[in-house]
């Protein structure tokens, strides 16, 4: 009896809801951990900071730890001039022809010095940084959340950069020019994408 | 009823008024339309045999002519498919698509078949050319609201996939019997390739 009590009352409690907030939609996560999230949310900013990341890491550990330097602090830099900038417009369009250059140079297994890498990893980091500044804004967030976009950043170039210098493999070049080509693919389509639905 | 029987009903009421309270469509972490567009893309690749058996032929003919071709030719179809995706996006108009994409299965079926073995610097501007014309029809046909970067992503990685299990086919050539199987294959789709070129003109 005593378990069939149990029963009904936890179906009791079940039955029962109350807001829970579980998934922080509401609450969010935190400044910090919001702008972590923004990134992680945002295709175009993230499959572009992986191009670049593939890119530069393509190059050899010296262009790699350039960019693991170069990349985040051009992000933010970047990010917080657009976060305090009264600058309205979109540069999706820009970052799709960022997604292309970029994939179309890992796709030609093309190799420059480290300083033209490094120039790559500024300018690069830098737009899209921008975008992600504004994207910010847009949001309502402030600077922590800027530093939390730019945390991630440095994740994900560390990483991924890491992975390309280590792996030196003719299979594995292979398939790095292969996910260059469909970056550079993925960038051209959302190009044609936002120019025919008018964005700019 | 005995005490027994009144236990496991209630345990049973229970545990059904427990199950009734998970929802069907939760979607709870993704935002609907990011998602409709990654899949969405995915699907689009695979939504016509014409389309099918080219991106599949490419990577069988790959195969046939084995390194660099094997690789360079599944590089270089994404990117020019994706250029005539984006002038069909942007309603640029190309002439001939449907009979470009039926030309296509017909070409490289005929070269599976014969076991045909062109340069890269004609077998790279060839097959380019084909796929200008497969991503123009899937250009114009894009749905219109999805995420544009997911659907895209989705339409690439389908498109990969299809050269790949063509590549993974193409991998029975050095089986005893293979070479037939996979010329067996390039009529095929020789055979389907035909047969949308007459819907084309019908």
């Amino acid at each position: 009896m005593r378990r069939s009590a149990v029963g009904v009352l936890l179906a009791a409690a079940l039955c029962a809801p109350t807001p829970s907030y579980a998934h922080l939609v509401n609450s969010g996560l935190g400044p910090f951990y919001d702008g972590a999230l923004h990134l992680m949310l945002t295709p175009m900013d993230l499959v572009g900071l992986a191009a670049l990341s593939l890119f530069v890491g393509s190059q050899g550990a010296g262009a790699g730890r350039l960019l693991v330097i170069i990349a985040p602090l051009a992000w933010l830099l970047a990010g917080a001039v657009a976060l305090y900038s009264r600058v309205d417009a979109s540069f999706a369009v820009v970052n799709a022809g960022s997604l292309v250059l970029l994939g179309g140079c890992i796709a030609l297994g093309l190799k420059t010095s480290p300083a033209v890498a490094a120039v790559a990893a500024a300018v690069f980091g830098g737009l899209l940084g921008f975008q992600s500044g504004l994207e910010l804004r847009a949001a309502g967030a402030d600077w922590v959340a800027l530093i939390g976009t730019v945390a991630v950043v440095l994740a994900v170039t560390l990483l991924i950069s890491a992975l390309v210098v280590s792996y030196t493999a003719f299979a594995f070049r292979v398939v790095l020019r292969v996910l260059g080509s469909w970056a550079a693919a993925t960038g051209l389509l959302s190009f044609g994408w936002i120019m025919a639905s008018g964005a700019s | 009823m005995t005490k027994l029987h009144i236990h496991r009903l209630l345990l049973a009421a229970g545990i059904c008024a427990a199950i009734v309270q998970f929802p069907e469509t939760a979607f709870a972490h993704v935002e609907g339309e990011a998602i409709s567009g990654f899949f969405s893309g995915l699907s689009h690749p695979v939504s016509g045999w014409d389309h099918i058996l080219a991106m599949i032929a490419v990577g069988l003919w790959g195969a046939l002519l084995g390194p660099p071709a094997l690789w360079i030719l599944p590089i270089a179809f994404p990117i020019a498919m994706a250029a005539g995706g984006m002038l069909g996006l942007l309603g640029i108009p190309l002439p001939w698509v449907e009979i470009g994409i039926a030309a296509s299965s017909i070409v490289l079926g005929l070269f599976i078949v014969t076991n045909m073995r062109l340069s890269l610097a004609v077998a790279i501007p060839l097959v380019m050319i084909f796929a200008l014309f497969h991503g123009h029809a899937h250009g114009t046909e894009l749905s219109p609201g999805a995420d544009a970067v997911l659907y895209s992503m989705g339409f690439v990685i389908a498109t990969g996939l299809l050269h790949a299990f063509g590549i993974g086919i193409g991998a029975v050539d050095g089986l005893p019997m293979g070479r037939t199987v996979l010329r067996a294959l390039g009529g095929g789709v020789l055979l389907g390739g035909t047969y949308f070129l007459i819907g084309a003109f019908a």
